[in-house]
């Protein structure tokens, strides 16, 4: 009865802890979003002081949610994603419009696909 | 390389821990469905052993989730027949009064070799002798052997007088006394001091293991630093 007793604690433990990261994620991935389409804007037009900002602003939110996701998240997508921050500063600092938006559409299809392995669909379990 | 070192024994915790809520059935793996778990266990935690890109929880998380599955099916298996049918299968009747069944033996895909090997291992040399051969849901055979073929018993020979039987007490073990098997076995400690001192040994710590019989006899053996002074 012990056993199935810990057993439970456990499942509910695993079912309420999948829960509140898969909301997380949803939350960081939006986040992240939101602030790479405003870095867009200033490339757009050609801002590239506030363009700056928001890069740092990026790069600081993704190194706070990197020790979250690392827990269950695949390395390697984070990996992309710093490199592709890395490459879209340079760019950014260079005032090269044109590869800093590839670089922004890059990072914009990583942050919203982040939560998608995690959703409960037939894709995922296949 | 210190880091595959410490998700590894991490790892192993969390299986040991998953086997010890499993209990003693898993680890006598004593369903098919038990099998099953094990060796999806050992194949689960080891990819995160390997890869450093996998998270540490991709191989957690696995392993609790097969822990869950098993202690529930187990759990459902006690409540109910059908559940357990399902399961674990139910036991086949080989050989029933002395007489192989043909059609269970190729239901259950089992032929003759395989039937005349298992009871060689189980010390039944000559198939006449076999009363009942049940092939059990581990996979094992049990054997009843005809009342002829079979070891001689105290009731078949009506002795009275028998030595008593039944589980021995362990009251010491590597030199410390177990309190629980002491008071099972109704002794004190001074008992045990003078039982022990009897057999040549002046203390408790002096000693590997000592057990009581159901007649009161002990069984002791010395630590081997103490014989070899002897």
């Amino acid at each position: 009865m012990r056993s199935v007793i810990i057993t439970l604690i456990i499942a509910v433990g695993m079912v309420s802890g999948s829960v509140m990261y898969a909301s997380h994620l949803k939350e960081q991935s939006e986040m992240l979003s939101e602030i790479t389409k405003d870095i867009k804007d200033d490339i757009i037009n050609e801002n590239y002081s506030s363009a700056t900002d928001g890069i740092k602003r990026l790069d600081k939110n993704v190194s706070r949610f990197e020790k979250f996701f690392l827990a269950t998240g695949d390395h390697i997508e984070i990996d992309n994603i710093k490199t592709n921050i890395s490459e879209l500063k340079s760019y950014t600092k260079h005032k090269m419009k044109g590869d800093a938006m590839s670089k922004i559409y890059v990072l914009e299809f990583l942050f919203e696909h982040l939560p998608h392995n995690n959703q409960v669909k037939i894709g995922n379990i296949l | 390389m210190i880091v595959i070192i410490i998700r590894t024994l991490i790892l192993y915790g969390a299986v040991i821990f998953s086997l010890r809520i499993m209990g003693k059935r898993q680890i006598g793996e004593l369903q098919p469905s038990e099998l099953v778990v094990a060796i999806m266990i050992s194949d689960v935690a080891t990819v995160p052993m390997q890869s450093l890109n996998t998270p540490l929880l991709s191989g957690i998380i696995p392993v609790l989730t097969l822990l869950i599955a098993e202690v529930i099916t187990s759990y459902m298996s006690i409540k109910s027949g059908l559940m357990r049918k399902f399961f674990m299968g139910e036991p086949s009747v080989i050989i029933y009064d002395g007489v192989i069944c043909e059609k269970e033996l190729s239901r259950q895909r089992f032929n003759l070799s395989d039937l005349l090997e298992e009871l060689r291992l189980l010390g039944c040399f000559d198939i006449s002798d076999v009363l009942v051969a049940v092939l059990e849901t581990s996979g094992k055979l049990s054997v009843i052997p005809r009342d002829n073929a079979r070891a001689v018993t105290v009731r078949d020979l009506n002795l009275s007088n028998v030595r008593k039987e039944g589980l021995p007490f362990t009251v010491i073990l590597d030199g410390k006394i177990n309190e629980y098997e002491l008071k099972r076995a109704k002794k004190s400690r001074q008992d045990i001091e003078k039982e022990i001192k009897k057999h040549g040994a002046s203390k408790i710590s002096d000693v590997f293991i000592a057990s009581i019989d159901a007649e009161g006899e002990m069984f002791l053996q010395l630590k081997e630093s103490k014989r070899k002074r002897k």
